[in-house]
């Protein structure tokens, strides 16, 4: 009796389906927003005094050695001081965010500054540099630029970030500049693509890690759309269909993503698992590209199925078929279907 | 943390987990929008309708965001999730301690699908009732296991992934707590029985 009773109460919690609301949902997500000193890994209690202290000392020690440099080398105006590119470069990689203030770091005004002329962080050749620095400008001594390299070792990457081309952002005194000027594209993305386009048939995870990179770090590139493409259909190949749809849903939005919604369309109705939708989706699609280069697939799979739940419904799309691609690659499994449906209503 | 969804994401969990913990806020929305409800309706089965569900669901992923850095991709992201929803619950009764508490009959009330005539709603809703006033009485290991294996149908290998233990441990749980259950149960009729006699 007690057994029996038992497994009437587990099914009754087993057919229970828990749902978050919307306002508890978007309550929670609030909160979780404004939480982040609770979200966030916090280091002993004793040790941010310390740290602070230790800042302290370091950020005077570099302020009096840069100025003992300045002044021992001046011979005539005051040279110009940049900010340092290294630490933002490090800090507002596109991984770590995308809007401006989350991508200033509390170490970025105590980042010491970079006299100007001193070696810079490589950066593509004939990328410009984002403050103009007159060619004659002295060298500096190595010792105002070895702060520099420490500060950019405190920020350094997680281990499993890619690595990035330095680049030169604007100057973060000035954010009207810093909206104005475009976001310039990495120079090697098309060389990118091109190695994660030939991953694709070799190693799919490795191609879809870069393909995402790609579109992440560079949205605005010629490439970021073909990227988000590939990464569609990868994720479809590998049965990831809600990678494939998010992928195929931030499409349209990417700079000539518009130029390829017909082979997204495509992609959306191989997506669909059911055959109703499927079906409805690939009239869809061929009504809305009845020039298609994948007509004749597109058709192939429709008439399929169809006929596999009304063979009446798909007599004509079968007919269709062997009319319009006798030689088809699907040509002998559709008369197969022909020949079946022919059966089936005789 | 900021949950502001931003427009360019990965689109794989892996690829979102790396995202979220180098700062990402946008990815991190949107592993939340993908499994809050999972997580919330495990969350609901494995410590019931309470009123602080809320406060743990929250605290879910918050050790999640915490958590984060450490993922290196070994299990999914779900699993590493539910992982985490499964110690947070723990923690959760653990606190709590085994106590009968009744539940409020509208949050039971929302746990009922379909469109069931009111008789059978109030029967469902006692049910429900029931077995959570049950699985209060047990210790929390065994009832995590037992609504992992028994409630959500895992198999004992999938528990035992989440738990972090052999699939003979979570056996023994699973068959511990059932027993235990049973006994409760029969406890409950003697005791119904005497106050009618």
């Amino acid at each position: 009796m007690s057994e029996a009773r038992l497994d009437q109460l587990i099914a009754a919690l087993a057919g229970t389906a828990p749902a978050l609301d919307d306002l508890t949902r978007a309550r929670i997500a609030a909160n979780l927003e404004t939480a982040p000193a609770a979200a966030a890994p916090r280091p002993p209690a004793s040790h941010p005094r310390w740290w602070i202290g230790g800042a302290a000392v370091v950020a005077a020690a570099g302020a009096l050695a840069l100025g003992l440099t300045w002044r021992g080398g001046a011979t005539g105006p005051a040279r110009r001081v940049e900010a340092s590119t290294a630490a933002p470069a490090v800090i507002a990689r596109p991984l770590a965010s995308c809007d401006a203030e989350s991508a200033v770091s509390p170490e970025q005004p105590t980042a010491p500054p970079r006299v100007a002329g001193a070696t810079p962080p490589a950066h593509p050749p004939g990328a410009p540099a984002a403050t103009a620095t007159p060619p004659t400008r002295p060298r500096a001594s190595r010792a105002a630029a070895r702060p520099r390299v420490a500060s950019a070792a405190v920020v350094a990457p997680a281990p499993h970030a890619a690595p990035e081309p330095a680049q030169h952002p604007p100057a973060d005194d000035d954010p009207a500049a810093a909206a104005a000027t475009p976001e310039p594209a990495p120079p090697d993305i098309a060389a990118r693509y091109a190695t994660a386009e030939r991953l694709m048939t070799t190693d799919p995870a490795a191609a879809r890690a870069a393909l995402n990179a790609l579109v992440i770090e560079a949205p605005r590139a010629p490439e970021a759309a073909e990227a988000m493409l590939d990464i569609a259909q990868l994720a479809t190949r590998a049965g990831d269909l809600h990678a494939a749809r998010a992928a195929l849903d931030q499409l349209p939005a990417l700079p000539g993503g518009p130029a390829l919604a017909r082979p997204a369309a495509y992609l959306r109705c191989v997506l669909e698992q059911d055959p109703m939708p499927l079906a409805g989706c690939l009239m869809s699609f061929r009504a809305a590209y009845p020039q298609s280069p994948n007509d004749a697939e597109v058709l192939a799979r429709l008439a399929t199925v169809v006929a596999n739940t009304d063979c009446q419904a798909a007599r004509p799309l079968l007919s269709e078929y062997h009319q319009r691609y006798p030689t088809g690659p699907s040509a002998a499994t559709l008369q197969t279907w022909s020949a079946t449906c022919a059966r089936n209503t005789h | 943390m900021k949950l502001a969804v931003r427009r360019w994401l990965p689109t794989s969990d892996v690829d979102l987990a790396i995202a979220a913990a180098a700062g990402d806020a946008g990815a991190f929305a949107e592993i939340y929008t993908r499994y809050a409800d999972r997580v919330f309706a495990r969350l609901t089965h494995l410590i019931g309708p309470s009123q602080d569900r809320e406060d743990v669901f929250q605290q879910v992923f918050l050790e999640l965001h915490r958590a984060l850095p450490r993922f290196r991709g070994d299990a999914s992201l779900s699993t590493f999730l539910y992982r985490i929803t499964i110690n947070v619950a723990y923690d959760h009764l653990r606190r709590r301690g085994r106590r009968a508490g009744e539940h409020d009959p509208a949050a039971l009330d929302v746990l009922i699908t379909g469109d069931p005539t009111p008789e059978d709603r109030t029967r469902r809703r006692e049910e429900l009732s029931q077995i959570f006033r049950l699985l209060e009485q047990i210790k929390p290991k065994k009832r995590i296991a037992f609504v992992l294996v028994a409630v959500e149908g895992m198999s004992l290998g999938e528990a035992a992934e989440l738990l972090g233990a052999q699939a003979d441990a979570v056996k023994q749980r699973v068959l511990h707590a059932r027993r235990e259950l049973l006994a409760l149960m029969d406890r409950g009729e003697r005791r119904a029985d005497r106050r009618l006699a």
